[in-house]
């Protein structure tokens, strides 16, 4: 087939307030061509085809389609010129079967489009029609699709299934896909690249949008790379290799390695048995964890969006307390010193009663009964309190701030970053004290030493503020992650737990939070590291963890494993269970 | 695809003739010269509505054109006694927005400060009546402000217990409670009317017990000392104090509040306490310094246009003062230019209205910005459609 333009941008300019999110960008498609539009977080590359799909409007520039300049205004607008999107969070009626999804929003002079392109007569509103056609569809391409299936049984690769067949059902001849691969397991990224080549073979014009070089050099004709809002330039895919390319989207040269240190770990930290735990339908979202982290060692944990990785964190920080089984946390202080850092006087008082210290040197009991809190405090700064053995503390339905009472040190950077781990409309300053602002007497906050620590992490991190008294909303996404892990990380915590430390982030801020968990490691704390994509899990960890629907498929060590292994193990149950469906 | 062209053969494409975008970090100038120039353009709007309504004519009334301006200077400030007043409300509503601030910060939208206000009101008002004339005043004042705040506090109270424990929508809960502080006043009010009187008339007046001491010739500057201490409180309250803390961190997100160890269910209720609270020394105020009756009507709405103040003042109890006091202004001088231009009361509430429109409007303009792509309208209109299949040059990309 002849190559011929289909799609041309012209100097397309959008503009959000003060962020120029795409600049002057010139872009084109032929038909029959895979196109990956290659670019890190932030560099305008959905902004730039949402303003192919009609979901924004350009402040200036020009699209063709066909040569034939047009303004698209809304996605509806887009299927009039045979362009669809499927976007990263999908658009589907959860309560709706996969057909009435397909139809939804359909008038009759589209029915009589659709039937003119096929050649057929119009058809109106008829599930089994429809039905008919999307299993047609299938068949044509190579798709697994019941159509009769609700929309919320569905996992997330049939989801995306649906998305795109929705679009081909409205005679898509330019299918734009939005980082399809981020919720996929291995498998079903090959089973996806299947489809698509089926796709192009028929004609039709495909962008894909990501950040994965290795995905961009296996599926793609061409590419083009978006560096801060611009064009970089574009090359075919043979030209290409991944050095290049990230030259191109970083616009500088960079190491992409991670060290993996290996150290020796320091004692069991944290035993989690039989954990369990209820979701708010009743249905189980965790069914007996048990696992063993260590002090130096970073596990990592991966799984299919929604297998109950943010539930066992927070379960774990003490945000669900309707469980069963235990959490045990072993504090390493066997013949070490009391410190103020874990323990109030108070807490050192019931602490001797119970008989857990004796006096450096000595091999009784020590007795504090009599003794003034003045004369405590002088004993614990010359280090005379020592503890007999280590101490073990069950976390079990504890709440936060419970956890932190009993001098634990658990830090956890939440997915949800400004939802749970930082508030958003508070400056720099006010969120380093979000948990620390009882301190101190009094009814007033005091601002001194948060106020030295933001400036000290401002510092350290490089993060780029106007101030320390800018919201940190207003913030890039990898400085709002550099401020949340850089507060948790100053409470020296021994056990420190990420989820998704760097979705969002640019290469170069992710880097620096992989440096900055490593170095954790090197100092004794104990990492659980959830995260999603699977290369760096395997790089960066010691263990991973495999959960599946709630449950530990599999704990395997990361030198001796690789990707098919861990998603063979993430996935095996849901293909059985698709296949008892089908 | 040579079907695919030909749909769209003939089609004229327009480019929109202006777009808004979010504007960031706004300099402080800038919020202000927006706000001032629209604070004037408000009053000069007034002026020329006051001036097409008055059935006056230029022979009777040469200076018709500014007579607006006089008039409302003359209503507010002609001389001490009318300043004091115009103060006095100007007060009244400041501390009623600055009572509902804490609530509003913690996204609990409290609309009840007006049953919160008259249930102030009604606690002191009972006491004027039973209690006062037997006792020495500033012990009746005392028992005055304590009837009021528990009263006021255990009206704003219900509300925050049920929102803490059964999730209630608060907006609907407060604003019932605003109806039935009203019923209760006026029950109380018909079967203690004054003889000869629908209402409960003037407690006291021949005593004057209960009644707030006068100094500097008015009755109204204690109640004037009393709230300016109160707002500044406030403010240092929310700004500095570790409840203001909690109440800026729920305001982020219950869920990161509950994370960090904040008793979201203690914090909602002892804020409303407080809220209720203020809401009663309003009341105690109101009673003893100006009113010294309780009606149905005695709080006369503030409650409601608190909500706005507060709205206005971005939840910061200083900035409050300014829109405080221009309500006060804008609503006593417009009623007063109203009588003298012989024209309806009902026109001057209009203008009242009127003016805070305007001014709610100058919002929009110091967050977003409009830009005007006045050329590439027109010239878009004018360009023939393309023919079929050309390259269309490359030009008018960058504007």
């Amino acid at each position: 087939m002849e190559k011929q333009q289909v799609i041309e941008l012209k100097g397309i300019t959008k503009i959000f307030g003060r962020i120029v999110a795409n600049h002057d960008c010139n872009l084109s498609l032929y038909n029959g061509e895979i196109l990956s539009l290659l670019g890190e977080n932030g560099s305008g590359k959905t902004t730039l085809m949402n303003a192919l799909a009609g979901i924004y409007c350009p402040d200036a520039g020009d699209i063709y389609v066909n040569g034939e300049k047009v303004r698209i205004s809304s996605p509806h607008d887009a299927y009039k010129y045979h362009i669809g999107m499927v976007h990263q969070h999908f658009k589907l009626v959860d309560t709706f079967t996969a057909v009435e999804n397909v139809v939804v929003g359909l008038t009759k002079k589209d029915y009589e489009e659709i039937a003119k392109k096929d050649g057929t007569k119009a058809q109106g509103f008829n599930l089994k029609a429809s039905a008919n056609r999307i299993t047609e569809i299938c068949n044509k391409f190579g798709f697994k699709l019941n159509p009769w299936q609700k929309v919320n049984t569905m996992s997330v690769s049939e989801k995306q299934t649906l998305e795109i067949i929705k679009a081909l059902y409205r005679g898509v001849d330019i299918l734009i896909l939005d980082e399809p691969t981020a919720v996929l397991t291995p498998q079903e990224i090959e089973k996806l690249f299947d489809v698509l080549r089926a796709m192009k073979k028929d004609g039709k014009s495909i962008i894909i949008i990501t950040h994965k070089l290795n995905e961009v050099l296996e599926i793609s004709d061409r590419v083009a790379v978006l560096c801060k809002g611009e064009v970089a330039g574009d090359i075919l895919t043979e030209n290409a290799t991944e050095k290049i390319l990230t030259e191109m989207m970083v616009g500088h040269k960079v190491d992409l390695n991670i060290n993996r240190m290996e150290i020796p770990t320091t004692g069991e930290r944290l035993i989690v048995q039989d954990l369990s735990l209820n979701g708010r339908d009743g249905r189980k979202v965790l069914k007996n964890i048990n696992f063993t982290v260590y002090g130096s060692e970073i596990l990592g944990i991966a799984g299919i969006s929604g297998s109950g990785q943010k539930e066992l964190l927070e379960t774990i920080a003490g945000l669900n307390r309707n469980t069963q089984g235990t959490i045990i946390f072993h504090n390493p202080k066997k013949e070490q010193p009391v410190t103020f850092f874990h323990k109030n006087i108070k807490q050192i008082r019931e602490l001797a009663a119970q008989g857990k210290f004796h006096l450096k040197g000595k091999k009784e009991p020590l007795s504090l009964v009599g003794k003034t809190n003045k004369e405590i405090t002088e004993m614990v700064n010359k280090e005379q309190i020592i503890f007999y053995e280590d101490e073990i503390m069950n976390l079990k339905g504890k709440k936060p701030i419970e956890i932190r009472d009993l001098g634990i040190k658990l830090s956890f950077v939440p997915e949800d970053r400004l939802g749970m781990g930082l508030v958003g409309s508070m400056d720099l300053i006010d969120n380093m004290m979000l948990r620390s602002f009882r301190k101190g007497k009094g009814g007033i906050v005091h601002r001194n030493k948060p106020a030295a620590l933001a400036k000290e992490l401002v510092d350290e991190l490089e993060i780029k503020t106007p101030s320390l008294h800018t919201s940190v909303k207003k913030l890039s996404g990898g400085n709002i992650q550099k401020v949340l892990v850089g507060r948790e990380i100053s409470t020296r915590p021994k056990v420190l737990m990420v989820a998704y430390p760097v979705r969002g982030l640019d290469i170069n801020s992710s880097y620096m939070i992989y440096n900055l968990i490593n170095k954790q490691k090197e100092k004794g704390s104990a990492v659980i590291y959830v995260g999603e994509d699977l290369d760096v899990i395997l790089a960066l960890c010691d263990r991973v963890l495999v959960l599946r629907d709630g449950e530990v498929a599999g704990i395997l060590n990361c030198k001796d494993t690789n990707k098919n292994e861990i998603g063979l193990l993430m996935t095996k149950k849901v293909e059985e269970r698709s296949e008892e469906n089908a | 695809m040579p079907e695919l062209a030909q749909k769209q053969k003939v089609k004229k494409v327009r480019n929109p003739l202006f777009h808004i975008a979010r504007r960031n970090e706004v300099p402080t100038w800038f919020v202000f010269v927006v706000k001032l120039s629209f604070i004037l353009g408000a009053l000069l709007l007034c002026g020329i509505i006051s001036f097409l309504v008055s059935p006056i004519t230029l022979d009777e009334m040469p200076e018709k054109f500014i007579s607006y301006y006089i008039f409302v200077v003359e209503g507010t400030f002609f001389n001490m006694n009318t300043a004091f007043s115009t103060l006095w409300n100007a007060s009244l509503l400041l501390i009623i927005a600055a009572a509902i601030t804490p609530a509003f910060k913690m996204k609990f939208w409290n609309i009840g400060a007006e049953g919160q206000v008259l249930m102030g009101c009604f606690g002191a008002a009972i006491v004027m009546k039973f209690i006062a004339p037997s006792i020495p005043n500033f012990l009746a004042l005392i028992l005055m402000l304590v009837l009021a705040l528990i009263f006021a506090a255990a009206w704003a109270a219900i509300p925050a217990i049920f929102k803490a424990f059964f999730n209630t929508n608060e907006t609907l809960f407060t604003l019932m409670m605003n109806y039935i502080a009203i019923g209760l006043v006026a029950a109380f009010s018909l079967k203690f009317k004054a003889t000869g009187s629908t209402a409960l008339g003037v407690l006291n007046a021949g005593t004057h017990a209960g009644w707030m001491p006068e100094i500097f010739g008015s009755s109204y500057l204690i109640g004037i000392f009393v709230i300016i201490n109160l707002v500044v409180a406030l403010w240092f309250y929310l700004k500095y104090s570790k409840h203001g803390y909690e109440i800026a961190v729920l305001n982020g997100s219950v869920r990161t509040a509950e994370y960090v160890g904040i008793n979201v269910k203690v914090v909602t209720i002892r804020t409303m306490i407080l809220c209720g609270a203020v809401c009663g020394i309003a009341g105690f105020l109101l009673v003893s310094g100006s009113s010294h009756t309780v009606s149905e009507t005695v709080v006369g709405g503030r409650g409601f246009t608190a909500v706005m103040i507060s709205w206005l003042g971005h939840f910061n109890p200083l900035e409050m003062v300014l829109y405080s006091v221009l309500n006060a202004i804008i609503t006593v001088g417009s009623s007063n230019a109203a009588a003298n231009l012989q024209y309806s009361g009902e026109v001057a509430n209009v203008l009242s209205g009127l003016f805070f429109l305007l001014i709610l409007t100058s919002e929009f303009f110091t967050n977003f910005r409009i830009r005007f792509n006045l050329r590439q309208f027109f010239k878009s209109k004018n360009e023939p459609p393309m023919s079929e299949g050309q390259t269309p040059k490359a030009e008018g990309g960058k504007q």
